[in-house]
């Protein structure tokens, strides 16, 4: 006979027992739904499979769109407020593989992506960075996390150019041209603003070239008409025309323009590829460029109808006038040691 | 048995399954109705056909016509050389490389004259391009499995011996999954 106790109610023995034990049991089990759901909840909180999915695709087709550009690329991806840090990334087999080195799951996600087979794919595992960048420069593609460094710099094509007693064969064109004590000058300032004048300027850097023994087609500031330009020319094998940008972005930049149609284009476009690297190197420009000039698509009085076609021709815009600062801050003397950096290389 | 059925303990057994199997439903209801929730599919349908369109347009290795010495692709002019079956084959599968078998994207290209007669027609990735037209053509546009189309008409010139009008169709095939 037992006594009554606990688990033990009046009416008879075990009858409270499985009454507690039930109870015990749904409570475990209830604790057990409710952990599980906090836990579940707390791996969707956590989770970054969002995120992940999206920048697999995301940076898959960034790389479709840079294989696509014809032209060098720079680009330095951030992803706007996404914390890039605590993501891992790499390439496989034309895929984009992005995971979460902190989730429990450790899924990666995967976009597939084309490249170039011409190209050189440098992709490797990136972790703990808060950029990308990539960086398409003549046939390499490099996926990284520094600085996309001398993005800009283009690759000169590599023909021979040796020469001597060269100099004697340049002649420096300096763009547009006014003198206000001759009557009869009709003026050509070019492009102005309060801080610079482009003949002015023009001038300034060709009289400092003028010193390293090139000639000039003018050798100050006044109007010089096209067809004499062409005509001081004429002897010389090799033309650099100065001038400065006309652009409304407050963007500092230097093009170089060179013919297409020209017998000498290979050249015209190594020279103009050395003087814009110098260029890039040693002054703060954002961004450079060589553009082919069509002369069917030209005016008679277009000043780049001084790029003949039978010579090595380089039409200079240094700078952009609308960008006062930059303008201002550049000295004729260094752009003319830059440009005859370049021609020594050139020749040299 | 008679004095288990006395204290109703079948009943609290049966009870018990009822309120797990009830347990189970509730939380499997809460999970559905987190994960509907949550955000994991983004469609990029339309930017990888365009980026893919592009980069046939613009690559110097694909169908436009791209001067050697001045390093200068001119994306509106076809060159007629590089866009013959043989070669363009090779062109695309160069530079547009998905990998050894390619279940991502197809497209077909086709030159037409100013009278809108074929000069040439031709398909990259043209085994699935057959398959997944038949799947477009049945409709069969939503979900995994299904595909997606988009068609492209652009004005160009064509190169050939002499530069004359015409235009470029592309069509491009998107698997969804």
């Amino acid at each position: 006979m037992l006594k009554r106790g606990v688990f033990l109610g009046k009416k008879g023995q075990g009858e409270m027992e499985e009454e507690v034990y039930s109870t015990l049991i749904q409570v475990a089990i209830l604790v057990f739904v409710l952990v599980s759901l906090g836990l579940y909840l707390k791996s969707v909180r956590d989770n970054t499979v969002f995120e992940k999915i999206y920048l697999s695709r995301d940076i898959a087709l960034l790389m479709n769109s840079i294989y696509a550009a014809p032209e060098n690329i720079g680009y330095v991806y951030a992803a706007g407020e996404t914390n890039l840090t605590k993501f891992t990334f790499k390439s496989q087999e034309n895929y984009v593989v992005v995971n979460d080195k902190n989730s429990i799951s450790n899924q990666e996600m995967f976009y597939k992506y084309a490249t170039d087979l011409s190209f050189h794919e440098e992709f490797p595992l990136i972790e703990e960075s808060k950029i990308l960048t990539f960086v398409k420069n003549d046939n390499t593609l490099k996926v990284g996390t520094e600085g996309t460094g001398k993005l800009n710099a283009l690759i000169c094509q590599d023909i021979n150019t040796k020469s001597s007693n060269w100099k004697t064969k340049v002649i420096i064109d300096p763009g547009h041209g006014s003198d206000i004590n001759k009557p009869d000058d009709p003026g050509d300032v070019g492009y102005s603003t309060d801080a610079v004048k482009e003949s002015v300027f023009t001038t300034q850097v060709a009289t400092a070239l003028k010193s390293f023994g090139y000639m000039l087609t003018r050798d100050y500031n006044y109007y010089l008409p096209l067809r004499d330009r062409i005509s001081a020319a004429k002897n010389s094998d090799v033309i650099i025309s100065l001038h400065v940008g006309n652009y409304s972005q407050d963007k500092n930049i230097a093009l170089a323009f060179v013919s297409a149609e020209s017998l000498k284009k290979a050249e015209s476009r190594k020279l103009a590829c050395l003087i814009l690297n110098i260029f890039m190197t040693q002054f703060n420009f954002e961004s450079i460029a060589i553009v082919p000039v069509f002369h069917s698509e030209l005016l008679p009085d277009d000043p780049k109808q001084i790029l003949m076609q039978d010579k090595i021709a380089v039409f200079l815009e240094i700078e952009n006038i609308n960008n006062k600062a930059s303008v201002k801050a550049l000295k004729p003397s260094e752009i003319a040691s830059a440009i005859n950096d370049a021609l020594n290389q050139y020749y040299g | 048995m008679a004095n288990l059925y006395k204290k109703g303990v079948v009943f609290n057994v049966l009870m018990w399954f009822f309120k797990i199997f009830f347990l189970v439903i509730v939380l499997f209801t809460l999970i559905l109705l987190i994960r509907s929730f949550i955000v994991t599919e983004l469609n990029v349908f339309n930017a990888e056909s365009d980026i893919f369109i592009q980069r046939i347009m613009l690559s110097r290795d694909s169908i436009s016509y791209y001067d050697v010495d001045i390093d200068r692709v001119y994306p509106g002019i076809i060159d007629l050389d590089k866009f013959t079956s043989a070669t363009i084959d090779k062109v695309l599968n160069d530079s547009v490389y998905y990998g050894t078998e390619n279940k991502k994207i197809a497209a077909s290209f086709t030159l037409k004259d100013e009278s809108d007669n074929v000069i040439k027609s031709i398909t990259y990735n043209p085994d699935y391009f057959s398959r997944w037209k038949e799947m477009y053509e049945a409709q069969w546009m939503n979900g995994p499995g299904g595909v997606g189309a988009k068609a492209k008409r652009f004005e160009v010139l064509i190169k050939g011996t002499e530069l004359k009008r015409g235009f470029l169709e592309i069509v491009v095939i998107l698997p969804n999954s």
